[in-house]
């Protein structure tokens, strides 16, 4: 880890800009020089104003317009609008860290690939649901390397859901489905994501399916799962297993359940915190 | 009352019933036998509809049915071959491969008080030209105005119809006017509902949906869908035809067409059980039962208090995880106490 302080830019003021903002000033080495929206009146530009760190309503343009430049760019927008950001961080030299489902980037969940992340100039951070069942994806690869064929399905709150996530669904399923199977090289995955209205509020939940047939020994599956879950949990403190792997006639299931830090939205939000905490661990280590 | 238009949902819903295996060469004799009784919309697939194939809710055995589907598309222009489609699950690569099938109706289905995850599908399928209906599932979880608003939503996305789904069979009669007229009140587009029969009401709510101005009604021959089973074509049409309403459809073809599913699933046959009447008592996804039945023998807990769980929890369509979840959690705690 360098000593320098690290400039950082946040790009997009909905819940995943403003948490990530929050679990910045947190951290010892980053100053957020700026933090970018496109609404003067935007709910999280005043939140960012209120925390003293400087704004700007003109997206991307009004973080480049400052004299001096961040070294690393977030982009917390959508998509369809990363490419515009990438192409003008390319020109001013910056990194970009991309929270956007847009497929750009080089993949990167900490747990398993971290440190061949670091020399990319865009670092993309896949999905909430990439980041939870990854680590239990490459644990039950590791030990079933023949595995072709894997299932996630992921339970968010309606709450955490903001307007970003649902027009985004179906970026979403293949962002996750593409990453998953380039980085664990396995044939077919599949995704799905529910919506949950119940109240209270609940912490996001991610299972992970697979075939019985393509586990060789359950025992030794959960044993590396509960490892990978603990390297995880080092960076996100709300994560463990809340079902170990279970054989149900032709298939095998476990759940993790991720509790939020509470940073910006409360606890259920574990969903916003696991992308943000993934993406604050590959930042401190740039 | 004029007559509703009759939107088949056996080939779709009914997927709950056999485990999402439906033969190919099945849906071809079944869509035959339909188109001449006089049915002209129909649905197929899996149960969860486009994208719903998966570990987690049951693999679609036969990959065939969408070659099945674009060959009669083409023989019977008239035809409208329906899709149903949940965000989360389908992709706008999942309509498309639809669209390049032949299926022209797309029905986009959220939970009930989730549609704006409906709008860029909605706009996706609309963008094609494709005829585009909005669904509310588990219409039974929120009060009507609130029902009445995500509705809107849908229709201002560009959702032709709105449909109400009684995904529990959880719905009386007086809850399923009390819906009508309210989103009548609201929304400008024609109003359909989708029964099931958990708590034998398919068809007393499907008639006070048709009195109280609905004017779609998704049928299944035989009542041949998930958990109970939904509203029975056959016993519709008749009853219809009885009031002297003229329905225009072959009411012997047409029971012929519940004489079929009897032949072909005489194992799988929808019925009104003390496990459809809980489900329907306690709000929980009908097309859950098969699932509910095996994390009850794999964790050796009572599928009874699975039920209640489920209901306390609030669990939706799509989340039968929890349903493994729920009985995994269940049997920690028999074993603490």
């Amino acid at each position: 880890m360098s000593e320098r302080i690290k400039r950082v830019a946040i790009l997009g003021s909905g819940n995943i800009g403003c948490d990530l903002l929050v679990k910045c000033l947190y951290t010892d080495g980053i100053e957020v020089v700026s933090v970018a929206g496109r609404h003067a009146q935007s709910k999280g530009l005043e939140f960012a104003a209120r925390r003293g760190v400087p704004t700007t309503d003109r997206s991307i343009e009004g973080v480049l317009e400052d004299g001096e430049k961040p070294d690393i760019l977030i982009d917390c927008t959508s998509a369809s609008h990363h490419q515009h950001n990438y192409d003008l961080c390319k020109r001013h030299g910056i990194r970009i860290v991309d929270m956007t489902p847009a497929k750009l980037g080089l993949a990167c969940c900490p747990a398993v690939n971290l440190d061949r992340c670091l020399g990319a100039d865009n670092i993309n951070m896949i999905s909430c649901g990439g980041q939870a069942s990854i680590p239990i994806c490459f644990a039950i690869k590791q030990a079933n390397p023949h595995i072709q064929y894997i299932e996630i399905v992921s339970t968010i709150s309606s709450a955490s859901a903001g307007p970003g996530t649902r027009k985004n669904i179906s970026e979403y399923i293949t962002a996750t489905q593409k990453a998953i199977s380039s980085m664990l090289n396995i044939n077919e995955v599949k995704v799905m994501i529910n919506v949950s209205p119940a109240m209270p509020p609940i912490h996001m939940k991610t299972s992970i399916l697979v075939n019985s047939e393509d586990v060789a020994s359950e025992v030794d599956a959960r044993g590396r799962i509960e490892a990978v879950a603990a390297t995880t949990r080092a960076y996100v403190p709300g994560y463990h297993t809340s079902v170990e792997l279970s054989r149900l006639g032709g298939k095998m299931m476990c759940q993790v359940q991720v509790a939020g830090s509470g940073h910006y939205l409360p606890a259920y939000a574990g969903n916003l915190d696991i992308i943000n905490c993934a993406a604050l661990e590959v930042i401190q280590r740039l | 009352m004029t007559m509703p238009l009759l939107y088949d949902v056996t080939l779709r819903d009914g997927s709950h019933a056999n485990q999402h295996s439906f033969a190919a060469n099945f849906c071809a004799t079944y869509i035959d036998t339909a188109y001449a009784a006089g049915i002209r919309y129909l649905e197929v697939g899996h149960g969860n509809g486009l994208g719903g194939s998966s570990l987690n809710i049951g693999r679609l055995k036969d990959g065939d049915l969408w070659k099945i589907v674009a060959e009669k598309a083409v023989l019977y222009s008239d035809l409208r071959v329906g899709a149903h489609v949940i965000p989360g699950l389908a992709t706008f690569e999942d309509i498309d491969l639809a669209i390049a099938n032949g299926v022209n109706v797309f029905r986009i289905a959220s939970h009930c008080t989730e549609a704006d995850t409906t709008e860029t599908y909605i706009e996706h399928a609309a963008g094609h030209d494709q005829e585009v209906w909005g669904l509310l599932m588990l219409a039974h979880m929120v009060k009507p105005d609130l029902l009445a608003r995500e509705a809107k939503k849908m229709e201002s996305y560009g959702a032709s119809r709105i449909v109400f789904l009684d995904s529990a069979g959880a719905l009386t009669p007086s809850m399923v006017r009390c819906i009508t007229e309210e989103l009548r009140t609201v929304v400008e587009v024609p109003i359909g509902f989708h029964a099931h029969n958990n708590l034998h009401a398919a068809i007393a709510n499907s008639l006070t949906a048709l009195a109280a101005g609905c004017n779609s009604i998704d049928v299944c021959a035989g009542g041949y869908g998930a958990g109970a089973g939904n509203l029975s074509l056959e016993a519709l049409v008749s009853l219809l035809e009885k009031d002297g309403l003229s329905t225009g459809l072959d009411i012997r073809k047409i029971i012929g067409l519940a004489a079929l599913i009897e032949q072909y699933f005489s194992t799988s046959l929808p019925k009104v059980d003390s496990l459809s009447i809980a489900t329907g008592f306690h709000g929980v996804f009908s097309g859950f039962k098969p699932k509910i039945l095996e994390a009850a023998a794999a964790f050796k807990v009572d599928a009874m208090d699975i039920i209640v769980a489920l209901g306390k929890a609030q669990v939706i369509a799509g989340q039968e995880d929890q349903i493994i979840a729920t009985a995994s959690q269940l049997s920690k705690e028999a074993k603490q106490s």
